[in-house]
C-alpha cells in the first residue's frame, strides 16, 4: 500500500510506493510480461495466446484500494507494434476502452480523477517496450487537472474552449484537424514539440463522445504520432496525458459511488468541470538532444524552450503530412 | 471504504462503423474454447468473476462496441480482455 504526504512548500501530494522499486525492468522479449502466454512459453500477464485489448491491474501499484487504482492497458499481443501503427479499428477501439476505465474507476468512491496516459520511449522512464498506457485513478485531484480548473475561472469559462478559438484563429500552430478534433503546438508550450489534441466540441469527458467523434479523436492522435516518428525518422518518445473531468462530482452527494449503470453515466455528463484534450509531452528538442527539467524548470517553475511553437508547428504540420 | 461497482454484462452492443484493416478475429467457437482454457488454467492462476446480477437487462453501452470478459487472477487482480463484436458474437 502506497503512502500519501502533503508536501507544504509545494502545496500537493507526494505518493510513496516503496514496492515499486522492484518492478520489472526491460526485460528481453522473450520474458515480457505483457506478450500472450504462448504454448510452451512463459506465464505471462495475459493467459492466452493472442488478444486484442487487456487491461489489468498493475503488479506494482502507486495506488490501490481503498486508495485509488492503477490499471495497465495493452494496446496490441504484438510486441513489436505501437499507438501509431495501430490499426484505426484498433486504435478506436481503444478509445472505447478508456472511455469504459473512466466510467467504471470513475463511479468509485475512493478515485477522484482517472488519468489515462502512455509513457514511451526509455527516455521518459519506460521500464516495458511492448506497446501499453497506464492509468491511474487518483484519491484526490491532482494539481494539473486543479490548475486547468483555475484557468476556467480565469477565463470566465472552459479554458480549452476558448485556447481552442484562440488557436484556430491565429491558425500558425495549427497541425491537424477533422471533423472531431484540433491537434496544434499551444502558443505558450513548455516542450519543444508539445502538442494538444482537443475535441472541437465541448465534451467534459469520453462519456460525452459521441461514436464517431471517439473515432476521430483515435484518428488525430494516431496522425500526431506518425508525424512525431517521422519528425526524425525514429520513435518519438513522449508523454500522452488524457485530461477530462474530475469524476469526483459525478457521484451523488451522499458521496456513494453511482456504480456502472446507465443513472451513473447520466449523473456523469452532467459534469462539465472540464474539456477533453490529449496533451503530448515529448522530451526532445533534437533528433538526438534531450530537453531536461533543470535548475529554472525544477527550481523555479519556469520552463525555458529553445524553439519557437510556431517553427517546431511548422516542423511538425510537414511531419504528419509524411507520416499519414 | 470504497464500495465495488457492479459490473456490467459482458455483452455487445451496437455496430463497427468503420471498414477497417484490424486482424482477423477469432470465430465464437474458438472465442469460448479459449475462454474455456482460460477457466482451465484458472486452477492455478485464474478464477471467472462472478457477473453483477444487479445491472439492467439490455444494451450494454459502457463498452460500445467491444466485447468484454473479465477474469480474477489468484492474487487478486482484476484482469479484462476487450474485444472487437461483430463476426460470430
Amino acid at each position: 500500500m502506497s503512502e500519501l504526504r502533503f508536501n507544504e512548500l509545494r502545496g500537493e501530494q507526494v505518493a510513496y510506493a516503496i514496492r515499486r522499486q522492484d518492478r520489472t525492468f526491460l526485460p528481453s522479449r522473450d520474458h515480457c510480461p505483457l506478450c500472450p502466454t504462448r504454448p510452451g512459453g512463459p506465464a505471462t500477464e495475459i493467459p492466452f495466446p493472442a488478444y486484442e485489448i487487456a487491461v489489468f491491474d498493475n503488479r506494482f501499484p502507486a495506488f490501490e484500494t481503498p486508495r485509488g487504482a492503477a490499471e495497465v492497458v495493452v494496446y496490441s499481443d504484438d510486441h513489436d507494434a505501437s499507438f501509431g501503427t495501430l490499426a484505426p479499428a484498433r486504435a478506436e477501439a481503444l478509445m472505447w476502452v478508456w472511455r469504459h476505465r473512466y466510467l467504471e474507476l470513475g463511479a468509485r468512491a475512493d478515485v477522484e480523477y482517472v488519468f489515462i496516459f502512455e509513457n514511451r520511449g526509455v527516455e521518459v522512464g519506460v521500464t516495458l517496450h511492448h506497446p501499453h498506457g497506464q492509468i491511474y485513478g487518483y484519491p484526490f485531484l491532482p494539481p494539473v487537472p486543479a490548475l486547468e480548473r483555475t484557468a476556467d475561472a480565469r477565463l470566465g469559462g472552459c479554458a480549452p474552449c476558448a485556447l481552442l478559438a484562440r488557436e484556430r484563429a491565429d491558425g500558425r500552430r495549427m497541425l491537424y484537424a477533422n471533423d472531431g478534433v484540433l491537434a496544434y503546438v499551444p502558443e505558450a508550450a513548455r516542450w519543444p514539440y508539445e502538442v494538444h489534441v482537443t475535441m472541437r466540441e465541448h465534451r467534459a469527458s469520453l462519456l460525452d463522445c459521441s461514436a464517431a467523434e471517439l473515432r476521430l479523436l483515435a484518428d488525430g492522435l494516431q496522425r500526431v504520432v506518425r508525424g512525431f516518428d517521422a519528425l526524425f525518422a525514429r520513435p518519438f518518445p513522449y508523454v500522452m496525458a488524457v485530461h477530462q473531468a474530475p469524476t469526483a462530482a459525478a457521484r451523488a452527494p451522499n458521496g456513494e459511488p453511482g456504480g456502472v449503470s446507465p443513472r451513473a453515466e447520466s449523473t456523469a455528463k452532467k459534469n462539465v468541470n472540464g474539456h477533453l484534450h490529449v496533451e503530448f509531452y515529448p522530451p526532445l528538442r533534437t533528433a538526438e538532444k534531450l530537453k531536461y527539467l533543470a535548475g529554472s524548470e525544477q527550481g523555479a517553475g519556469v520552463f525555458i524552450s529553445d524553439v519557437l511553437p510556431e517553427e517546431s508547428a511548422a516542423e511538425l504540420r510537414e511531419a504528419i503530412a509524411r507520416g499519414a | 471504504m470504497a464500495r465495488k461497482p457492479s459490473e456490467p454484462s459482458p455483452k455487445s452492443t451496437g455496430s463497427r462503423t468503420v471498414d477497417d484493416d484490424r486482424p482477423a478475429k477469432q470465430p465464437a467457437a474458438e472465442r469460448s474454447q479459449v475462454a474455456g482454457e482460460a477457466q482451465a488454467a484458472g486452477e492455478s492462476r485464474f478464477r471467472a468473476e462472478p457477473q453483477a446480477t444487479d445491472e439492467p437487462a439490455g444494451p450494454d453501452e459502457t463498452a460500445g462496441p467491444l466485447m468484454l470478459t473479465r477474469l480474477r487472477k489468484t492474487d487478486g487482480r482484476a484482469l479484462i480482455l476487450y474485444t472487437a463484436a461483430g463476426d460470430g458474437a
